[in-house]
């Protein structure tokens, strides 16, 4: 009899990975997500230097971000959740005090200026990544992604995908408040 | 006549070769360094599609990293360094192939752990088998072959 049962033991243990495979195959698809490549946290943020939108505007570069926690976030005028979640950028901005700047990804300074104009700019400061090549150094897979660096200028959060406020309120909140205490 | 043109064509067609999403204002003109970007770009990932290659695929994003591996190139990175550079900025996901180290040693020895379990079993019932044919037949008792005769007897 306990020989029977020996024989079993392949077709449990397949039978296991088979579901293991199908959750982990399905479940991401079911979230509609796709894998968002995050090691560049816990790095320092990379070199670069990006002019602004418009020459008389700030630009954003490597030495902008440190001295305090601040938020940059990756956005495009052609980019629909990027348009979604601009109202809670700008209450990040104006109602919690956080300094947030943007990085027009893949978009051409004319094009950021107007969608700004049109629906506000909660940026302390703005560089425009017309090529996506600061985007690589960042490991940007796409708009918007929002990254948390501290004051020592190095990332310590990422998430890809429009904000909610279940995530500003839940990871974004208080790692800021951990951060400048 | 009509022959030669046909193996003409057939020829032409074992000539072709899959051209990859790489557009002709990315290609090198050093025809070593473009091989060797075209060689690593079947092992990065594509960070949108996801399944598919910066070698095959023709988003914008594969088409960035596709100038990356030619600008690390041009630099004179060896093949390593510029896996490297992609792998700094977008983790070990990035390639294709999973490297063999410390974390991922699992995932590579796990099939063949799981191989080895199976020869295994395998072998043991095999052994089993032939043990069990190897034993003689035993000869019946009395009062089996009592019952064999009345059995047989029975026809008659």
């Amino acid at each position: 009899m306990s020989k029977r049962v020996f024989f079993l033991v392949p077709f449990l243990v397949l039978f296991g990975l088979g579901v293991a495979f199908y959750f982990g195959l399905f479940a991401a698809a079911e979230r509609g997500q796709r894998v968002i490549p995050d090691a560049m946290v816990g790095k320092p943020v990379p070199n670069f230097d990006l002019a602004s939108y418009r020459s008389d505007q700030p630009g954003l570069n490597t030495a902008d971000l440190k001295g305090q926690p601040q938020l940059v976030n990756f956005f495009a005028s052609w980019c629909v959740p990027c348009l979604a979640e601009h109202p809670l950028i700008s209450k990040l901005a104006e109602e919690e005090g956080v300094i947030v700047n943007g990085i027009g990804y893949s978009d051409t300074p004319e094009n950021i200026e107007n969608w700004l104009k049109r629906h506000g700019n909660p940026y302390a400061r703005v560089g425009v990544d017309e090529t996506r090549r600061i985007g690589v150094d960042w490991g940007v897979s796409g708009v918007p992604e929002t990254y948390l660096v501290d004051a020592e200028g190095k990332i310590v959060f990422k998430y890809g995908g429009p904000l909610t406020r279940q995530v500003i309120k839940e990871e974004i909140l208080p790692l800021m408040k951990g951060l400048s205490r | 006549m009509i022959r030669h043109f046909l193996i003409v064509v057939t020829a032409l067609f074992f000539l072709a070769q899959p051209g990859g999403a790489v557009q002709p204002d990315e290609i090198l003109a050093d025809p070593v360094l473009e091989q060797r970007a075209r060689e690593l770009s079947k092992n990065v990932r594509c960070v949108v599609c996801q399944n598919q290659t910066i070698d095959e695929s023709e988003a914008d994003q594969a088409r960035d990293l596709r100038l990356v591996v030619r600008e690390r190139l041009m630099a004179g990175d060896s093949d390593e360094e510029v896996l490297d550079y992609l792998v700094y900025r977008y983790g070990d996901w990035v390639l294709l192939r999973t490297p063999v180290k410390a974390e991922t040693l699992a995932l590579w020895l796990l099939p063949l752990v799981l191989l080895g379990i199976a020869a295994a079993s395998v072998l043991f019932w095999y052994r089993g088998v032939s043990r069990r044919a190897k034993k003689p037949a035993q000869a019946l008792s009395a009062e089996e072959k009592a019952r064999l005769d009345a059995l047989l007897g029975e026809d008659d």
